[in-house]
C-alpha cells in the first residue's frame, strides 16, 4: 500500500484537485484507491456527493471505538472509495494529542487497510499541526502544490527541511505548481527553471483552468466528467510521474 | 449482506419502467444501455470453488471477480488461457484468496453464458449512486434482477430490495446466476459426489453392493483419464490412483464375495493399472515437495538443487511419456470395458449371497483384528518393515471403514476414524521419510553416473536425506504414543458395537 498526501501550509493551491483526481486516475488504472478527506472543509467529500459525516465523528476514528472501515464510503467511480470528512475533523488535533503515540496515531490506523487498499490519498487541511506531522509520518509521499511565487519555494525548503530532520522513516517531498498562469512572466519563468535547480520538484505543472473549477458544479473529478480535456491530460501526466517515480 | 433478498427473477424481461416507478421518490434510476456479454465462470475439476459458496467469473474480457457466499467481491486479472493452475495467474490478492481452496488444482472454464444485460445505477437525494442494478435476460425468456449496493450503503440496499419485492412479477431468487449457468454446463457438480446412486442398504446382498461400489471407483478412474493425459494438473492422476488403489484392496478385503472368481481374474490387471501410474505421481510429490524443503536447507543454498529439479523434471517427463501410452493402450481400454459390463452383471444379477451388514461387520473385525495383533509388536525400536505392515493393514482397516461409512453407527465411528487418522499420519511420515530418503540417494547415483549432479548439488541431497532421516526418526518417536490409544480396549468396544 502507497500512501500519498496533498500537503500545504497554504490553503486555495489545488491540494482538493489534486488529490480527487489523481486518486480516480490512480482507481483507473486499476489500482485499489482510498482517499480520506481529512479537511473539515469537506470539499473532496463534497465533490464525490458524499454526505459529509462520520459518525462518532474523528473522536471515534481516533480513539479507536469506530473502526475506519465503517466509515468508508464507495464512490461513483469503480475502485475508488472515500473516507469521508466531517466538521469535527477540526478539534482532531486535540483528540490526536490525548493518544499514546500521538504523531503516528494516522499511521496505525491506515494500517489494517494494507490488504485492502493498493493507493492511499490523505486530503490535508492547511496548516501546521499535529495532524499535519501525523501525515508527514504516515506518507510515502508528499505531493505539495505550489503557486509559483518565490514565498512558496521558500515555504517548500522549509517543509524539506523539517522532514529531513525526522528519526527513521522519511517521506519523500514531491512538489508541483499549481494553478499555474501562463500569461504571468514569473510563473513561466518559475515553472520552467525550478525543476531543473532544485530536486524534488516534479516537471508536470497544473494550469488554472476555468474546467477544474468546475469540478464543484459537475461533483466529479475533471478526469471523468472531462477525461479529454487539457486538466484531465495535465493530471495524467502528473499520475505518471508521481507513479514512475514511486516505481522507479 | 442485509435481510432482504438481493436477487430477483422474472418470467419475461424486467420492465424499467415498473423499477423505478417503485423506486420513486426516495431515488432515481440511471438505466444503462442494454448490451450482450457473455459470461465464463470457473472451477476445480472437484468443485472447490462451488462447494465453499464461491463464485468465480469474467465478463468478456474483463477481469475475473470472485464472489464469497456472502456477496463481497474481489476482482483480479485473468491467466491468458484456461486450464491454468495458479501460478499461471498474476500474483495479487486475488490469487492469494484462492490458493488455500484451489491449489494445486487447476481453473477450468465450466461453462460459459450469453446473457443480455443492463447495468443500471441507483441515486439518492444527493444523485449520490447507492446501488447498482444488474439485470440479465436468458435465452429461455426468464430475467433476473440484482441489487448491488455500493461500500457504506447496505442500509440503502435493504430499501432498495425491499422495494424491488414490491415490483409486480418479480419473485425473490433462491438460485444464483452460476447456478442457473450451471445447468447448462456439460459437467455438474453432483456428478461429482461420492455417494452412490443406489444407497447403501444393510439389507442388500453383498455381491451387489460391492459391486456398485467398484463401479464408482471405475467411475472415478474414467473420469480422471482425460485430466491426466491433458496434464492438466496433478491431483487427476492423485485422484485415478486413489480410485485404483480402493478397486485393489476392496477385491483383497471382500472381493471373495463376487462370484466366477471376479477378484482373481482383474487384480493383476489392476496391480498393473496401479504400477503404470507410480512413478509419475511419485515425481509429482517430489517436485510438490521441494520447495518447501529447499527452503529448510541449513547448509546448502536452495538453489544447488537446481540441478536435482530439472532431473526430477526430466525424469517425470520421461515417465509421463509411459504413462500416457498406458492409458491410451488396447490393454486399458479393454481392461475398464471388460470390468464395466462384469460389474453391471453382478449387479444386474441381484439376489443371493450375505447381505453386505453381516459381511462388513465381519470384514472390519478381522481387519482390526490385524492392526492389533501387528500394533502390540510395535516398539520404539521396531524395524522398519515391521513399522511398514501395520502401515499396510491400518489403510485396509481404513478403506473398509471408508466404503462401509454408511452401514456405520455414528457414535463410535467418529472417535474410531479420527483416532485410526492420527495414526495413519505418524505411519505416513514415517515411510514416507524413510522411502523418500531412500530416493533421494537412487537419483543422486543415477545423476552422478549421468554427470548432472556438481558437488554442491550432491552435497544438498545429502542434505536433503539427512532431513528427511531426522523427519522419519520424530515420526518413529511418536508412533508408541498414538498406537497406545489406539489399541485400547474402547476401540474393540467402538468397533464391536459399529455396523448396526
Amino acid at each position: 500500500m502507497k500512501i500519498y498526501a496533498t500537503y500545504n501550509i497554504k490553503g486555495g493551491v489545488g491540494k482538493t484537485s489534486a488529490a480527487v483526481n489523481l486518486a480516480h486516475l490512480a482507481a483507473r488504472s486499476g489500482y485499489n484507491v482510498l482517499l480520506w478527506d481529512l479537511d473539515p472543509q469537506a470539499a473532496a467529500t463534497y465533490l464525490f456527493r458524499v454526505r459529509p459525516k462520520v459518525k462518532g465523528g474523528s473522536r471515534a476514528l481516533v480513539d479507536g471505538t469506530r473502526s475506519l472501515d465503517d466509515a468508508i464510503k464507495a464512490t461513483d467511480f469503480d475502485g475508488l472509495d472515500l473516507l469521508p470528512a466531517d466538521f469535527r475533523y477540526r478539534n482532531m488535533d486535540l483528540q490526536l494529542d490525548d493518544m499514546k503515540r500521538p504523531t503516528r496515531r494516522i499511521h496505525q490506523l491506515l494500517r489494517p487497510f494494507d490488504d485492502e487498499y493498493d493507493v492511499v490519498f490523505l486530503d490535508c487541511p492547511p496548516s501546521i499541526s499535529l495532524l499535519s506531522e501525523n501525515v508527514l509520518h504516515a506518507v510515502d509521499t508528499l505531493l505539495v502544490p505550489m503557486i509559483p511565487a518565490t514565498l512558496s519555494v521558500r515555504t517548500f525548503d522549509q517543509l524539506s527541511g523539517f522532514v529531513g530532520d525526522f528519526d527513521g522513516r522519511r517521506p519523500r517531498v514531491r512538489a508541483f505548481f499549481s494553478m499555474v498562469d501562463a500569461r504571468k512572466r514569473l510563473h513561466r519563468d518559475l515553472v520552467e527553471q525550478l525543476p531543473a535547480e532544485r530536486a524534488g520538484i516534479l516537471k508536470t505543472a497544473i494550469p488554472a483552468l476555468s474546467i477544474i473549477e468546475q469540478m464543484a458544479e459537475q461533483r466529479a473529478p475533471v478526469t471523468a466528467f472531462a477525461p479529454h480535456s487539457v486538466a484531465a491530460m495535465c493530471y495524467e501526466a502528473l499520475w505518471h510521474e508521481v507513479n514512475g517515480v514511486e516505481t522507479a | 449482506m442485509g435481510k432482504f433478498s438481493r436477487a430477483f427473477s422474472r418470467q419475461g424481461a424486467v420492465d424499467v419502467e415498473a423499477v423505478e416507478a417503485a423506486l420513486h421518490p426516495n431515488f432515481a434510476l440511471v438505466a444503462g444501455p442494454e448490451r450482450t456479454v457473455s459470461h465464463t465462470w470457473l472451477d476445480t475439476f472437484d468443485w472447490r470453488l462451488h462447494s465453499a459458496g464461491i463464485s468465480l467469473e469474467y465478463v468478456d474480457d474483463g477481469p475475473l471477480i470472485m464472489e464469497f457466499p456472502d456477496g463481497s467481491r474481489l476482482q483480479g486479472p485473468r491467466a491468458k488461457k484456461w486450464p491454468a493452475l495458479l501460478h499461471d495467474l498474476p500474483a495479487g490478492r486475488l490469487r492469494d484468496a484462492l490458493d488455500p481452496i484451489v491449489a494445486p488444482r487447476a481453473l477450468l472454464s465450466v461453462v460459459t453464458v450469453q446473457r443480455a444485460v443492463r447495468e443500471s445505477r441507483v441515486l439518492n437525494a444527493d444523485e449520490k449512486t447507492v446501488a447498482r442494478l444488474l439485470t440479465q435476460s436468458a435465452d429461455d425468456g426468464t430475467s433476473q434482477l440484482q441489487v448491488q449496493p455500493l461500500r457504506g450503503y447496505e442500509l440503502d440496499g435493504d430499501r432498495i430490495a425491499r422495494l424491488m419485492g414490491s415490483v409486480d412479477g418479480l419473485t425473490a431468487s433462491t438460485t444464483t446466476p452460476y447456478d442457473d449457468a450451471l445447468a447448462l454446463a456439460s459437467r455438474s457438480p453432483s456428478d461429482h459426489e461420492q455417494n452412490p446412486t443406489a444407497p447403501l442398504r444393510p439389507e442388500t446382498p453383498a455381491p451387489v453392493a460391492i459391486a456398485n461400489m467398484l463401479a464408482q471407483f471405475a467411475a472415478a478412474i474414467d473420469d480422471n483419464v482425460a485430466g491426466t493425459i491433458a496434464a492438466i494438473d496433478t491431483e487427476f492422476l492423485h485422484d485415478l490412483r486413489v480410485a485404483v488403489r480402493r478397486t485393489r484392496s476392496i477385491l483383497k478385503l471382500v472381493g471373495d464375495v463376487l462370484p466366477a472368481n471376479l477378484a482373481d481374474r482383474f487384480q493383476p490387471e489392476f496391480k498393473w493399472l496401479g504400477d503404470l501410474t507410480t512413478p509419475v505421481r511419485d515425481l509429482d510429490v517430489y517436485l510438490l515437495e521441494l520447495d518447501n524443503m529447499a527452503a529448510r536447507l541449513a547448509s546448502a543454498d536452495p538453489r544447488d538443487l537446481d540441478p536435482f529439479r530439472s532431473f526430477l523434471i526430466r525424469h517425470r517427463a520421461a515417465e509421463r511419456r509411459r504413462l500416457v501410452r498406458g492409458l491410451r493402450s488396447r490393454r486399458f481400454e479393454q481392461l475398464m470395458s471388460d470390468w464395466r459390463t462384469e460389474l453391471a452383471q453382478v449387479a444386474a444379477d441381484g439376489d443371493g449371497g450375505p447381505a453386505v451388514a453381516a459381511v462388513a461387520r465381519r470384514r472390519i473385525e478381522g481387519a482390526f483384528r490385524k492392526v492389533v495383533r501387528r500394533g502390540k509388536r510395535i516398539a520404539a525400536d521396531s524395524p522398519s518393515d515391521q513399522v511398514h505392515e501395520l502401515r499396510k493393514r491400518c489403510k485396509e482397516l481404513r478403506y473398509l471403514l471408508e466404503v462401509f461409512r454408511p452401514l456405520c453407527a455414528d457414535a463410535p465411528y467418529r472417535p474410531l476414524i479420527k483416532e485410526l487418522k492420527a495414526l495413519q499420519d505418524t505411519l505416513g511420515d514415517f515411510q514416507d521419510g524413510e522411502v523418500q530418503r531412500e530416493a533421494v540417494r537412487e537419483f543422486a547415483a543415477v545423476m552422478m553416473e549421468q554427470g548432472a549432479a556438481p558437488p554442491a548439488t550432491v552435497l544438498a541431497m545429502g542434505e536433503l536425506a539427512a532431513q528427511l532421516d531426522a523427519h522419519q526418526l520424530n515420526a518413529r518417536g511418536a508412533l508408541v504414543g498414538r498406537l497406545k490409544p489406539f489399541l485400547a480396549n474402547e476401540n474393540r468396544a467402538r468397533v464391536k458395537a459399529l455396523v448396526r
